[in-house]
């Protein structure tokens, strides 16, 4: 892959920039030059839900009981908080996390959390991210956005992602930017990369983008004139068209100024109708996208959100879409189950070399980065969300306490247990945004443990 | 003296101006119907209003909560002291206008689908109804396929609908954003972008070929002249330019006024950075208009005494076009209609409306009885059942039709029928039959509707894809078909599940449904809701959870009873002995027609109703009735309504 030189990629980039959007980009980036470190965020969201027993280390025990929902299956059934060495001798990676063995010293698997609010089922939807009941739809703010408000780049957040319809350019499923406001994630690669990179590839001669400034300043003036005649709610509506135009205007005349070299081109790939060739190019965009100082938020969904996650991964030679391989309607559902998880951690790690490889104030990219993989479903195919299993990868510049580090959190209801809401709210702390809380408090454990805060055991 | 919030509501009906609120009335108010439960010491549900005087004495939210508890009527408790309807509007406006000064953001959950029947049935049927109804002045976001037509098919599409067991076509719902808006000019640019790439080949201007424009090109006749690298094109060129692409995408001419700001912007654009930017750029306008993305409904002319606008022709034909139809709005613009009088307007819904049911007639059976989503319902067949809920959903659909397209009593026939649908070939394989209780050795016949025993079937509701698609994963979901008969037959309301509840019933392989189902009865919590539900969802333990009329469950004689309560209306509560009884009783009521009433109305101005419609529902029920139940009767009486017709800036 042609990677982009972070250094060179500054020297591009004209510090007499007018547009306000590139101003920002550009003193961040030159702030990072200085030594204040900037702050990255990748989610992986895969379907389909992502057991507990295919992140628990091999060596370290793992009590469990019935699920208090649906007995046939287990939950972590911990009394006290385990944190433990990943690296000490003892201890394996498990075989779904093996692609990522380079990288134990970043990682942290965290067990135990729980995010009863949600509501279980196929899928959480937008509850997973937000930390709220999955029922009422994109009902406010998903972490991911909520972290990309604190530091926006050129794009504040992107989201790209696979369905079960190949077919499909862009879908809507597990990320809000607001009530109602749902984040767009964009399932064909080659659109994402025009939306992207498109302008910048295409040279973005001067008189296109001007046209295109001339053009979004006359449609502000056109929508202007028919806002006048409306009332207050609806006026509202012609405002938000207006305003994008003029956002859109905004960040076009910076990408004028991004050097088109920077950006590797497209491949077949971007055009296949393969799952995995689709995801693997989602990947190298979200590098390109976090590289070239795009966005420092990335959304990967893979199958998340309903009617998303019943994807066929054909590319790995299978034959059954993920709601057989769930149900264990098929021979070897579980070999088959780890096979897809080892794809999805081959990718993550390709991506942190890919960030490695890039410097950044005194170290790399990867080290001011913080991956963040689990499930939309939780912790099974039909998830009852009593327990939610999360890789965390780096540790955002160490603004967390992360790294080479397993942690179990004592059981639902018991003292010390903690949800996912407390992780999210570990997220806005390390990015400079500090709240109590995030999404919606479970009622059920209130008075039995602090609902409140971020998980001591992680933030720095 | 100390004014009293009844004090100057007298003054506000004397003097009929709109009464702002001081702090002086507010305080009093809350202290009259709530610090009796939310003072310091009792506390009611963590919340204490003792000593708020003023907006800044509590934060935005307690005050959204308290608007919304009030509108939704869930506060003050039924038993306590009522305000009274003017003292809580003026309550509910003077939170609202302080919410908005402060820079905050009101949701009003009355404009939600869902929240329709909130507003009072009585004051909409049994009173004096309002002389002039309209609706508010809106811009109503393009369904999608509506925006592939302004957007000659190009591109990607930047609209959905959303989600959810509702009427989705709200205007209310939708708004364009930032990543739509994104999408949308992705797309206009593209397709101008092929429409003018022609060159000069031997003094003649060719398009690249390949599509429907000028010999074969993508590029439309008009536009080669603009193209010309070296001749400058004629204002009568450029107009008729501009003049074909308003065409094809909004299906009129610029006006004057658009015509010439149009062409400022391809001379501006020409002079900085070339000809073919300029024409580019012009072209672009008309896909990205408001209008090229919301229905525009404004209104034209002078306000009337009751502060209301009527559409304009072309408004009013474009309205019953994307109301009724899913087709290009060009045939309907052709056609021949006096759109200036109701009987024109009703006469001309008419004509749409010929021939068969048209889909988006049927889609609002589809959304009404919701039972499409029996396909989305996994079930693991017992007994080696063949299954497929695909196949029942199409059954059912067919039913409705065949009713729809009879167009005699619609209503009640829906909800009474004891025919069926099982001819679909694949049902027929996979056991669709005996799921209706029809013999092993039954076989089908095209098109063939078959009767079924009148004591176990009655209409939609007992269809197999209905009972399906309100039930769980391994049971009957009595709660969410009660509480679709609580909403669509009788016009009640259930508040929100409190996010708190985690609603499930105990597992107990030995215990009935109804059985299991105790708990709740016994938790004045969960009663408290699930009395309104509960009652009316019981009856359809006549079937079992894959839509199977039986006798017995777990060996015993299956319990089937329940009960009609709480609709304030001695002549509809009664006890019933199953589900056949209930919608057989429920069928004969008028109330259950005025409310099927309101939801059509909903469906058919994709908004809720409020009371100064009033007029248009009661005229609406009464054409219903005198038709002998005709849908289209029905309908063309909505749409040729001065609700559908009139737009008023405020209301």
């Amino acid at each position: 892959m042609n990677r982009p030189n972070r250094r060179s990629f500054l020297k591009t980039l004209s510090l007499g920039a007018s547009a306000p959007v590139l101003g920002t980009l550009v003193s961040r980036l030159h702030a990072g030059e200085k030594g204040i470190k900037p702050r990255r965020f990748v989610f992986l969201v895969e379907g389909n839900g992502l057991p507990a027993k295919h992140i628990q280390p091999v060596g370290i025990a793992r009590k469990v009981q019935p699920n208090l929902r649906n007995p046939q299956v287990e939950q972590s059934a911990e009394d006290k908080l385990i944190d433990v060495q990943l690296s000490a001798p003892k201890y394996q990676l498990p075989t779904s996390l093996e692609p990522l063995a380079k990288f134990r010293d970043r990682m942290t698997i965290v067990q135990g959390l729980s995010g009863r609010v949600c509501g279980g089922g196929h899928s959480n939807d937008y509850g997973a991210l937000g930390a709220y009941s999955s029922r009422a739809g994109a009902k406010d703010i998903t972490i991911d956005a909520a972290v990309a408000r604190q530091i926006p780049g050129v794009f504040q957040h992107v989201a790209l992602g696979i369905s079960v319809n190949a077919n499909s350019d862009v879908i809507y499923g597990c990320s809000a930017s607001g009530p109602d406001q749902k984040v767009p994630i964009y399932t064909n690669p080659k659109l994402a990369y025009d939306m992207l990179f498109g302008k910048i590839i295409a040279g973005n001669p001067k008189g296109e983008a001007g046209t295109q400034a001339m053009l979004l300043d006359y449609m502000a003036d056109d929508i202007k004139r028919i806002e006048t005649q409306l009332p207050r709610d609806e006026k509202q509506k012609l405002q938000q068209y207006r305003d994008a135009f003029q956002t859109i205007a905004a960040r076009q005349s910076g990408l004028g100024e991004i050097d088109p070299r920077r950006i590797p081109p497209a491949t077949e790939k971007y055009n296949s109708k393969v799952e995995t060739s689709r995801l693997e190019s989602h990947f190298n965009l979200a590098a390109t996208a976090l590289i070239t100082g795009m966005t420092n938020v990335v959304t990967l969904a893979s199958g998340a959100g309903n009617p998303h996650f019943a994807v066929t991964f054909t590319g790995l030679g299978i034959n059954s879409d993920l709601h057989a391989i769930g149900h264990g309607q098929v021979a070897g559902s579980e070999d088959l189950a780890i096979k897809i998880r080892r794809f999805h951690t081959g990718l993550l790690a390709q991506l942190m070399e890919q960030l490695q490889a890039i410097p950044e104030a005194g170290g790399t990219m990867l080290d001011n980065t913080l991956i963040v993989y689990l499930s939309d479903s939780a912790e099974n195919h039909h998830s009852t969300c009593y327990e939610w299993p999360v890789v965390l990868l780096g540790n955002l510049g160490g603004r967390l306490k992360a790294g080479d580090r397993f942690l179990n959190y004592p059981k639902y209801g018991l003292a010390g247990h903690r949800t996912m809401s407390n992780l999210y709210t570990t997220f806005l702390h390390a990015v400079g945004a500090p709240r109590d809380f995030f999404g919606q408090k479970d009622r059920e454990l209130e008075g039995a443990i602090d609902l409140n805060g971020p998980l001591r055991e992680l933030l720095a | 003296m100390k004014l009293t919030l009844f004090d100057a509501l007298v003054v506000k009906a004397f003097l009929l101006v709109p009464m702002s609120l001081g702090a002086t009335e507010v305080s009093a108010v809350l202290e009259r119907y709530c610090t009796d439960c939310h003072d310091a010491a009792t506390k009611k549900g963590g919340l204490s209003l003792e000593g708020v005087k003023k907006y800044q004495d509590a934060p935005p939210t307690v005050w959204s909560a308290i608007r919304e508890k009030i509108q939704l009527r869930e506060m003050p408790p039924k038993k306590k002291l009522q305000p009274a309807t003017d003292e809580k509007q003026s309550l509910v406006t003077w939170i609202e206008q302080s919410l908005l000064a402060a820079g905050e953001h009101i949701e009003s959950k009355l404009d939600l689908p869902n929240y329709g029947n909130y507003v009072d049935h009585d004051a909409l049927f049994r009173a004096k109804a309002h002389p002039a109804p309209a609706t508010l002045v809106r811009v109503w976001r393009h369904r999608p396929e509506a925006y592939e037509r302004s957007s000659a098919g190009a591109g990607i599409q930047p609209f959905s609908m959303a989600p959810g067991h509702q009427f989705n076509d709200f205007s209310r719902l939708y708004a364009v954003d930032e990543s739509s808006a994104e999408i949308i000019l992705r797309n206009a640019q593209q397709l101008v972008e092929t429409q003018t790439r022609a060159k000069l080949e031997n003094g003649k201007m060719i398009g690249e070929p390949g599509g429907a424009g000028a010999g074969g090109s993508k590029t439309p006749g008009p536009f080669l002249p603009l193209l010309h690298p070296e001749k400058a094109a004629t204002s009568a060129e450029i107009k008729i330019a501009i003049d074909w692409q308003f065409h094809q995408c909004l299906l009129r001419s610029p006006t004057e006024e658009e015509f010439s700001r149009v062409t400022g912007l391809l001379e501006r654009v020409s002079e900085k950075y070339g000809k073919l930017n300029g024409v580019r750029a012009a072209l672009t306008v008309p896909l990205l208009m408001p209008e090229a993305v919301y229905r525009l409904e404004l209104g034209a002319g002078k306000l009337d005494e009751f502060g209301r606008r009527r559409l304009a022709p072309r408004e009013i034909r474009m309205a019953l076009h994307y109301t009724l139809l899913n087709t290009q709005p060009g045939e309907t613009l052709g056609k021949k209609a006096d759109l200036d009088t109701r009987e024109g307007v009703g006469a001309f819904v008419g004509q749409l409306l010929e021939g068969d049911p048209k889909p988006r007639v049927l889609r609002f059976f589809d959304e009404y009885f919701d039972y499409e989503k029996a396909s989305g319902v996994f079930k693991e067949p017992p007994d080696k059942l063949p299954f497929d809920a695909n196949s029942l959903v199409r059954d059912t659909r067919k039913l409705i039709q065949s009713i729809v397209t009879e167009d005699k009593d619609v209503l009640r026939t829906l909800l009474t029928t004891t025919r069926t649908y099982a001819t679909d070939g694949n049902n027929y394989q996979r056991g669709g039959p005996r799921i209706y209780g029809l013999p092993y050795d039954w076989k089908p016949r095209d098109g063939e509707l078959v009767e079924l025993p009148p004591d176990q079937r009655a209409g939609i509701l007992t269809q197999p894809a209905w009972l399906i698609a309100h039930s769980g994963n391994f049971d009957n979901d009595p709660v969410r078909r009660g509480k679709w008969i609580r909403e669509r037959l009788l016009g009640g309301t259930i508040p929100d599940l409190p996010i708190s509840v985690d609603a499930v019933v105990p597992e107990d392989k030995a215990k009935t449904l109804r059985e299991r189902f105790e708990v709740i009865r016994k938790s004045d919590y969960c009663w408290r809701c699930h009395q309104h539900m509960n009652p009316l969802g019981m009856p359809f333990e006549a079937y079992d959870h894959f839509g199977r009329f039986r006798t017995k469950e777990l060996k015993r004689p299956v319990e089937t009873s329940g009960a009609i309560t709480g609709t304030g209306d001695a002549g509809i509560d009664s006890t019933v002995s199953d589900a056949v009884d209930m919608i057989r009783r429920l069928a004969q009521q008028d109330r259950t027609q005025e409310v099927f009433v309101r939801y059509a109305f909903r469906y058919f101005l994709g908004r809720n109703e409020i009371t100064r419609d009033a007029r248009t529902l009661q005229e609406a029920n009464a054409v219903y009735k005198n038709s002998g139940g005709s849908m289209k009767a029905l309908i063309a009486s909505l749409l040729s309504s001065d609700s559908f017709l009139y737009r008023a800036p405020e209301l």
